[in-house]
């Protein structure tokens, strides 16, 4: 398979997943594709749905001060005398003021409610929007798969399950991956094996091995003999082993691993895990220790960048 | 006296509706109480 080189759009990440959500002000559809126009009767009126329910809270808000200000200007039209009446305004004034002031203050409170209401006054629309989002992404597999990558990037903010974050990894297997594109990992962890995902595991390890944390390492050791099964499966767990020795702490949680493949690593990764267990002499455990004097002894006995002492830092 | 009729039900009004917004602020929800709320409304109680 000949695979595609691609330049993603940016991807803006999200603090909360609601802030990819989008409601139509004209007939309330909630889409998450960042498009323009309203999925469901083509407006362009889709609006953040923080946006939508600051307004409702705000119009709620608005009409508590305006019949505080009507019952202020009665009071004044009320009055007999022009005493009574500058009375009557000023404390009017200062009621109103009071209201507006302590309206400001419960703004964000007042907001939250409003979205909370607005996001569970409807859930089986809301639902069935997102699903129609999904659908309308996945439309798009065979014509544009770059498209349909993103689109469910940006959908997997909302819906989290095991088929869109296979969808994700099978697509970025067509796609050439390079070190400068802005790639996940952990998001795309899936419960049960998958030999794609353990394909795109072994692409990070070579091109962003910073992505490869605990969890990876985790699924990597739950599926090792799945994985070793795979044509590339041993340079997929060397790689996963070479991303252990970024940092002591990895090599000290997943020293079964490390030690396994050792023999497989390349040699500067191979320098990095010798430095550490030279640096850390007591905490590496008997095998990982021996392993490592095994293949030193074996391959770069007579290697001088082994001679050197290490000058470089620990996060490699 | 009817003026002053009108300003008492002002002040009334004024103080029952800040102390209803000041009293609730507390029970909102916070953003991340919506956040998994969202999430639970589209994945179920098993997906976060
Ligand atoms: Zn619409």
């Amino acid at each position: 398979m000949k695979k595609i080189p691609v330049h993603f759009r940016p991807h803006q990440p999200v603090k909360y997943s609601y802030q990819k959500l989008t409601i139509c002000k004209s007939c309330q559809t909630f889409t998450a594709l960042g498009n323009q126009q309203c999925p469901a009767c083509g407006k362009s009126s889709l609006v953040p749905v923080e946006q939508h329910a600051a307004s409702t809270a705000k119009r709620s808000m608005h009409t508590s001060l305006l019949i505080a200000v009507f019952i202020g200007l009665v009071a004044i039209f009320l009055s007999h005398t022009l005493l009574q009446m500058v009375l009557c305004g000023a404390a009017g004034l200062s009621l109103v003021t009071l209201l507006w002031f302590v309206q400001r203050q419960v703004m964000a409170q007042e907001t939250n409610r409003a979205l909370l209401a607005l996001l569970q006054q409807d859930q089986e629309r809301l639902g069935q929007d997102m699903y129609r989002d999904w659908e309308t992404a996945f439309s798009n597999w065979d014509s544009d798969k770059q498209l349909t990558y993103e689109l469910l990037r940006e959908l997997s903010a909302l819906l989290r399950n095991d088929t869109i974050r296979l969808q994700q990894v099978a697509l970025l297997h067509y796609f050439v991956l390079r070190k400068d594109m802005d790639l996940v990992l952990e998001p795309l962890l899936i419960t049960n094996y998958d030999p794609l995902l353990a394909d795109y595991i072994g692409e990070l390890t070579k091109i962003k091995r910073d992505l490869i944390k605990d969890s990876t390492f985790q699924y990597v050791l739950n599926y090792e003999l799945e994985i070793l099964g795979l044509e590339n499966g041993q340079d997929i767990l060397a790689g996963v082993a070479g991303a252990a020795v970024r940092m002591k702490r990895y090599v000290l949680s997943y020293s079964g691993l490390v030690r396994r493949y050792a023999h497989k690593l390349p040699k500067d990764r191979f320098l990095r895990l010798y430095r550490i267990v030279q640096q850390n002499p007591h905490e590496m455990g008997e095998r990982l220790t021996s392993e490592v004097h095994r293949i030193y002894q074996e391959k770069y006995q007579w290697d001088p960048d082994f001679q050197e002492p290490s000058t470089r830092g620990s996060l490699i | 006296m009817l003026a002053y009729g009108c300003l008492g039900i002002l002040f009334l009004y004024a103080a029952v509706r800040a102390g209803f917004y000041w009293f609730r602020r507390n029970s909102a929800p916070t953003q991340q109480d919506i956040d998994n709320s969202l999430l639970t409304i589209l994945n179920g109680e098993s997906e976060r």
